[in-house]
């Protein structure tokens, strides 16, 4: 199975290259992707979790804002 | 050096003189100096309509009469320096060039093979833990830790509806002195009901670097680019 492609734009040369990954590089943007992918899925979990609460409050958005501020 | 002459169409055979050598290509092409005081020395008489470029300011100016007057580059603008379309799982836009204040970029449609992917960009491709520092706007302000491996532009968009619109400047992005700061707006057609709900990122974002940035890697957190251009402008 081929690994990702990049592509770089050098504005020196103009050329634009696609090409695949090193090996090494293949290595970093798995780590990167899954720490990012981490990071998004606690993201939206604290905006589900906020989301619950007030819902079972019985409360908008608005009104947990204006009893916060 | 004698006044610009106006237009004139040389034929086969003509005989180019001096007079019209001074007259009509001198005073008319544009004349590249090193600086100031290199146009100085050579150019003892200007004349007016001359036009200059001064390579250590990147200012072409004209000479009005009585003083060279900028017309672009110094005085102020804004350059595309270029359009590139993204693809693979990442794009690197590199050797960018420096001497202006900011840069700008619009990224225009920026669509995901993977649904609620997220676009990112690394300055100079650093990746190193606690380089970056993303605020949303206006929650965040005070003391602020580096706490990130890069800026993340948008919230996610949609893989198969991309009518969106991600925009940032860099400020004084080639400058070895100071810390980058970065400020975007994206609007992006969120994963569910793309045709009727926009996914909305402010962001102010801070970088611990005094590297001059020579180089944009647009990623995403998940997937590849199916399609997306980025447009990059040097502002002055």
């Amino acid at each position: 199975m081929s690994r990702p492609s990049i592509r770089i734009h050098d504005l020196a040369t103009g050329k634009i290259v696609d090409r695949e990954m090193t090996a090494a590089e293949l290595t970093e943007h798995e780590a990167d992707q899954a720490e990012l992918q981490a990071k998004e899925n606690a993201e939206k979990s604290k905006v589900a979790a906020k989301a619950a609460l007030l819902e079972r409050l019985g409360l908008t958005a608005d009104e947990a804002a204006l009893l916060l501020g | 050096m004698a006044a610009g002459l106006g237009f004139k169409e040389f034929l086969t055979g003509d005989v180019l003189t001096a007079a019209d050598a001074n007259g009509y290509l001198a005073s008319q092409v544009v004349m590249v100096f090193a600086d100031s005081a290199a146009r100085a020395a050579a150019i003892t008489s200007p004349q007016e309509g001359m036009i200059t470029f001064l390579k250590d300011t990147n200012s072409t100016e004209y000479y009005s009469g009585s003083a060279y007057v900028a017309i672009a580059g110094a005085s102020g603008g804004m350059t595309l320096l270029s359009t590139t379309t993204l693809s693979g799982s990442s794009t690197a836009v590199t050797s960018i060039p420096g001497g202006y204040i900011n840069l700008y970029c619009e990224i225009i449609n920026f669509l995901p093979a993977t649904d609620d992917a997220r676009i990112y960009v690394r300055p100079n491709n650093i990746s190193t833990a606690s380089t970056y520092y993303n605020a949303d706007t206006p929650t965040a302000s005070g003391n602020l830790a580096f706490n990130d491996t890069t800026f993340t532009l948008s919230l996610g968009n949609d893989n198969v509806t991309a009518s969106n619109l991600t925009e940032f400047t860099l400020f004084n992005y080639d400058s070895t002195a100071t810390w980058k700061m970065i400020s975007a707006l994206s609007m992006n057609n969120a994963a569910t009901n793309p045709t009727t709900t926009v996914s909305y990122r402010s962001l102010i974002g801070f970088m611990a670097s005094t590297a001059a940035i020579t180089s944009l890697t647009f990623h995403l957190s998940a997937g590849n680019f199916t399609s997306g251009t980025v447009l990059l402008y040097g502002v002055k």
